[in-house]
């Protein structure tokens, strides 16, 4: 609930030339890294919900990708065994947002008449890099949030679920 | 029964439930909820927003205010400087048109003196101002100068009551003695009850006394009524000058006129 007032409080404030940082992708990230990709996966559905219900897309296509994103990112996350650098927390959160924002864009772009190239450049790109960025200063971040174990065991309740 | 797909579970899960809801936009189910999901989170974000809002728009409205007071401030000058600018072209057109010697003056200070209604000007002895010189504006005439320094010069005007002016009806050429009537009125004294007269006539200037050139505008007629001895005439004259609002006058160094 924070992450989503600051996502809607925040963001517009620290908007660059048109590009807002996804802060709550940033989140559904650090959640998956923390707690495996089915905690990430619940995670990026609910906040990828929230965002939707705010926002003027139609409802399903950010829970989809955030849910999406986190659960496919959580396999890589969960085979690590030591914590990420925040060097590769850049590139990850970037990438993340880079396919979290095309595959939205083939959502919400249907029926509109707009060059994708355009609409990718223009818009995408500067709030991938924007992401990546606040991913990266979050990584840096003195309060631990990537500083999850080294996952050296079967990871947390979720798997133990299917197992 | 799902074997190595039992991971994904979850997954397609929530992607069938995305996908659900996506398709269901339409819905008006899911449109009335979203509404009411809206207003809840509109109704908690607007408070954080409007605190995190808050320092920027202090920011900007002391700048905007800031700029508010720098623009009318700025309005007022350009204000000041076209009132100027068109009194300075009355008095230049009015400079090349009168006829006369003048020397321009601006008003620095009223009532000189105690017991003499006048003002203060900035040319002096050094300016060619000298003692009985008429001072005059535009709208008519201003008084005569009654004291002389070597840069400033005292002028009475002709709303003081221990002056007289030489005046005469431009239409009938009748002659009077203009005298301050009180208030923001002149008389016109000693013209008889046959003089030709009446309200709306101009006087100006005689030119007789010798300190005022013929022919300065001084006021119009407003009221004409016989005078309680029967013989003369009781006339009330508004001045063209607004004397409480004077700046600049100029003040006729020759007197090249006609008498």
């Amino acid at each position: 609930m924070v992450i989503l007032l600051a996502q809607v409080g925040l963001a517009p404030l620290i908007e660059v030339q048109g590009a807002r940082p996804d802060l709550l992708l940033v989140f559904v990230l650090f959640v998956t890294a923390r707690n495996g990709r089915y905690a990430g996966l619940a995670a990026g559905f609910l906040a990828g919900l929230a965002q939707d219900i705010i926002s003027l897309n139609f409802i399903g296509v950010m829970a989809l990708t955030k849910s999406s994103v986190a659960f496919w990112i959580g396999f890589w996350f969960d085979k690590r065994e030591r914590t990420v650098p925040p060097l590769a927390w850049l590139v990850l959160t970037a990438a993340a947002a880079a396919v979290q924002d095309i595959v939205a864009a083939l959502f919400i772009l249907q029926g509109i008449q707009v060059d994708f190239g355009g609409y990718l450049i223009r818009t995408i790109l500067p709030a991938t890099v924007y992401t990546g960025i606040v991913g990266f200063i979050a990584a840096m971040a003195p309060f631990g949030l990537r500083q999850r174990q080294p996952r050296t065991q079967a990871p947390l309740k979720p798997r133990r679920l299917f197992k | 029964m799902f074997g190595a797909f039992r991971p994904y579970i979850p997954w397609l899960a929530t992607t069938a439930l995305a996908l659900g809801l996506i398709f269901s936009n339409r819905n008006p189910q899911i449109e009335t909820l979203r509404g009411r999901l809206t207003d809840l989170v509109v109704v908690c974000t607007k408070p954080v927003s409007s605190a995190l809002e808050a320092p920027r728009l202090w920011i900007e409205n002391r700048r905007i205010r800031k700029l508010l007071t720098e623009m009318s401030l700025e309005l007022a000058r350009l204000g000041e400087s076209s009132a100027e600018t068109q009194r300075l072209r009355q008095l230049l057109e009015f400079s090349e048109h009168s006829g006369f010697e003048l020397i321009a003056a601006e008003v620095v200070g009223m009532n000189p003196d105690m017991g003499v209604r006048g003002i203060l000007i900035d040319r002096g002895r050094g300016d060619g101002v000298e003692v009985n010189q008429a001072a005059i504006v535009p709208e008519g005439l201003v008084g005569r100068i009654y004291r002389v320094g070597d840069g400033s010069a005292a002028v009475q005007l002709i709303i003081d009551h221990n002056i007289g002016v030489a005046g005469r009806l431009m239409r009938s050429r009748e002659n009077g003695i203009i005298h301050y009537a009180g208030g923001n009125r002149l008389s016109l004294d000693g013209l008889p009850v046959t003089a030709s007269i009446e309200a709306g006539d101009t006087v100006v200037t005689s030119g007789l006394g010798g300190i005022f050139p013929a022919g300065v505008f001084i006021g119009v007629i407003t009221n004409v009524s016989p005078a309680p001895d029967g013989w003369l005439l009781d006339v009330e004259v508004a001045p063209g000058v607004d004397y409480g609002r004077l700046e600049e006058l100029f003040v006729v160094r020759e007197t090249n006129h006609t008498r």
